[in-house]
């Protein structure tokens, strides 16, 4: 049963508040959040669902989203509203526009509000993964590139080993994948794994970067 | 908890998440660690990283990780960006890399290529053969002598940033040039032949007017179209800027410029108070301060007002040089209602600190203090110190003095510190022959990177500085256990040397100046020098011996 999240500051009906219409977004376990037009305007998948449709009081459903992850991306977006827009690079610039694109993007630039939010996000309870494919669908890239910056930032400088046990990460079957025999012939280097000490495939070597 | 029950069946995990948030991840990766945390995991992460990770900067990296990305990512010719270092930390990484790559042909697509330190004549050769990378846009070579290689031609350079002597001709073979930014070394005895081309829209210096006897000025007359220009002089013996000079030479020749930033440090024995106000006006015309809204501060000495220097707002480069020793008598061109952002937005660009002259008191705008880089020339008060808590490079140069109670402050307030250059009469100074106790507990937690430079009574910048057997043993005792880069010079035999440096256990390169002639297998007399050896020797043009070991000792 659809339920109207405590967090929406209107109760039914097309709303005009002071930030614009509100409109009804509905996740795929029932519940249903009202967000003004600041809110829209972050998500590119709302925004254009929003648009086409004209959807009046009916929830605009959202089946790739639970509650428990559509409401803090509601209250990331709340917060964001007021951001301003990030300025156009100026070709006039000091600085060579051009400069910074042969080299990573910054990671250590998350503002402390994103990283107070991001960490009530967790890898073993797999909801920082979640938060991070709902930004995609959901079209929102200030919370994506919160979500990706994290991630690097928690494998820089680890060893595969260490990403492995970090992130559970399976393993080729044995015999298959980097495992086969022929992808050893056409990635010569390329340490094999397996998890079966009985695999028909080369013998596991150790990580050179974890001894 | 057992790994099975932490991650539960339902829960999403890593490997739910799409390639394209995989390679979004990787964006904002170095390619060498997203080849070390990825590859070998299966083969749909072998693939991504194979197909989409093609920015590998290789700077400051441990050779093991350099093996590492060699093996396992099997698609360099897809690389777009490369960035290669000879700096002590990563000895003949270059040289390296062409021996087990001699064709450029494995990257010859790239698109943006930087070399730092290029001052050896292996890496002359790798310069040389740059021409035949024919989409290269931005390349960026560090200590280069521009005599040795003028021949080359690249005609798709777009960007470059340029460490050489003033032989620059051959920037003229790059018409496509937009972008430049040229600091002037003297690091060769040829002729020298200063050009720029015409094309340039951007172009930033730095340089040393006094010692470079240069006149840049009419080089920058013969380039129409620049609109940004950057000016950093080094020099402290210098007349007071002009602004009307300025003024003249930009309406005259550069109609195009939107943006001039520069660093004009001046010390001017005859100058009188007012030629120092006729500087300021000079700076204050309705073109400066109305049409191009140009604002400049300088900072002047109170003691000896003819020395300070003026200088563009927002501050334009990472260096601050100290030469004076009060700025008590600051001005700036700013309208009344900008003066406040001097306290917030318009320093922070600064993390390099070079302090010739004792200042009792840190300039105000230095806070929020982004200070990860120090150059002590001077006497650094107590006042200082909180600035210091980023810090991690430290150069201790001949006119600093300090005691050990001074240096253990210093070392409290510097948690970050790593990186420490220093001649041996100093560090001794500095730890009471190296037995104070707290001095050297810090030293030994947090150095990662010791280098001791030449003595103070003979001070040469780029010699070493000669450790004895006694004061190597001290500087084992001390920063074993942390210390991963060691550059020295060294007299003693290698047999007595050697079982010393052994206790280095941490030890990820070795950079020794011998006074004699010696070869490598009196060092490492079991190491091969081919490269597939786990350690990496060779020797440079100098005769000075360089490890880039493999794992350690």
């Amino acid at each position: 049963m659809a339920t109207t999240a405590e967090a929406s500051n209107t109760t039914t009906g097309n709303t005009e508040t002071a930030t614009g219409k509100m409109i009804k977004i509905q996740s795929n376990d029932g519940q249903i959040f009202e967000v003004d037009q600041g809110v829209v305007e972050q998500s590119s998948t709302i925004k254009t669902l929003s648009d086409l449709m004209d959807v009046g009081d009916v929830p605009i459903p959202l089946p790739n989203v639970k509650a428990s992850i559509l409401g803090p991306i509601v209250d990331f977006c709340n917060h964001h509203k007021n951001d301003q827009k990030p300025e156009p690079i100026d070709e006039d610039d000091d600085d060579d526009p051009n400069k910074d694109i042969y080299e990573p993007k910054r990671s250590d630039d998350i503002c402390e509000w994103d990283l107070n939010f991001i960490k009530q996000f967790t890898v073993p309870e797999g909801t920082l993964f979640d938060i991070i494919m709902a930004a995609n669908y959901l079209g929102i890239k200030t919370l994506l590139a919160v979500g990706c910056k994290t991630i690097a930032n928690m494998v820089r400088g680890k060893s595969s080993t260490e990403v492995r046990e970090m992130f559970n990460i399976s393993y080729d079957p044995p015999g298959e994948g980097i495992n086969a025999p022929n992808a050893i012939e056409g990635q010569a280097g390329t340490v094999p794994t397996t998890q079966d000490a009985n695999a028909t495939g080369p013998s596991p070597q150790p990580d050179p970067m974890n001894q | 908890m057992s790994k099975s029950k932490r991650f539960k069946r339902e829960s999403t995990t890593f490997e739910y998440l799409p390639n394209e948030i995989c390679v979004e991840i990787f964006s904002y990766l170095n390619g060498v660690d997203t080849v070390c945390a990825f590859s070998s995991l299966n083969i749909r992460f072998q693939s991504l990283v194979n197909n989409y990770v093609d920015i590998f900067n290789f700077k400051s990296i441990s050779k093991k990780k350099f093996d590492f990305v060699i093996q396992h990512h099997h698609n360099i010719q897809q690389w777009r960006s490369l960035c290669l270092s000879n700096n002590d930390d990563t000895p003949g990484q270059i040289k390296l890399f062409c021996q087990l790559f001699p064709s450029t042909n494995y990257i010859h697509q790239l698109q943006s290529l930087t070399i730092l330190n290029a001052q050896d004549k292996d890496t002359e050769k790798f310069v040389l053969q740059i021409p035949l990378f024919n989409n290269l846009v931005s390349l960026s070579i560090e200590n280069v002598c521009g005599f040795n290689i003028q021949t080359i031609n690249l005609p798709t350079l777009q960007r470059l940033t340029l460490t050489s002597c003033k032989h620059t001709s051959w920037i003229m073979n790059c018409p496509s040039l937009k972008s430049l930014e040229y600091t002037i070394a003297d690091n060769c005895t040829h002729d020298h032949k200063l050009v720029f081309p015409k094309t340039l829209i951007r172009f930033k210096m730095y340089y040393n007017e006094y010692s470079d006897r240069i006149d840049f000025r009419k080089l920058l007359r013969q380039m129409p179209n620049l609109t940004a220009l950057a000016l950093f002089d080094k020099s402290v013996q210098k007349i007071l800027p002009d602004g009307k000079y300025w003024e003249e030479l930009i309406k005259s020749s550069l109609p195009l410029l939107k943006t001039f930033q520069f660093y004009f440090p001046y010390n001017e024995y005859s100058a009188w108070w007012d030629d120092w106000n006729a500087m300021i006006e000079s700076f204050s015309t309705p073109f400066y301060l109305l049409e191009k809204r140009w604002f400049v501060r300088c900072d002047r000495d109170l003691e000896y007002f003819y020395q300070g220097s003026l200088y563009s707002l927002p501050f334009a480069f990472p260096e601050l040089l100290i030469n004076t020793s009060s700025y008590k008598t600051s001005i700036s061109t700013l309208p009344d209602s900008d003066v406040n952002e001097i306290k917030s937005n318009y320093y922070t660009k600064i993390n390099t600190l070079i302090v010739n002259k004792a200042l009792a008191e840190p300039p105000i705008y230095l806070l929020p203090s982004n200070i990860i880089r120090l150059t002590l020339n001077a006497t650094l008060s107590k006042s200082w110190l909180y600035l210091l808590k980023e810090l991690r490079y430290l150069y201790i140069e001949y006119r600093a003095d300090m005691s050990s109670d001074d240096f253990a402050q210093l070392l409290e307030h510097t948690p970050n510190l790593e990186s420490l250059v220093i001649s041996t009469e100093k560090l001794k100074k500095f730890t009471d022959d190296f037995q104070r106790q707290i001095v050297c507990q810090y030293l030994s937690e947090r150095i990662k990177s010791l280098t001791i430079t030449d003595s103070d009574y003979n001070y040469n910048r780029s010699n070493l500085g000669h450790v004895s057997i006694d004061a190597l043993s001290s500087l084992t005792r001390i920063f074993s256990s942390k210390c991963e880069h060691l550059s020295l010079a060294l007299k003693a035999n290698p047999n007595t040397a050697r079982p010393i440096l052994r206790r280095m256990r941490q030890l990820r390169s070795l950079h020794i100046q011998w006074p004699h002639n010696f070869t490598v297998s009196d060092w490492l007399p079991k190491q091969s020098t081919n490269s597939t050896a786990l350690d990496f020797v060779h020797m440079n043009d100098k005769q000075e011996f360089f490890v880039w070991f493999g794992n350690r000792f």
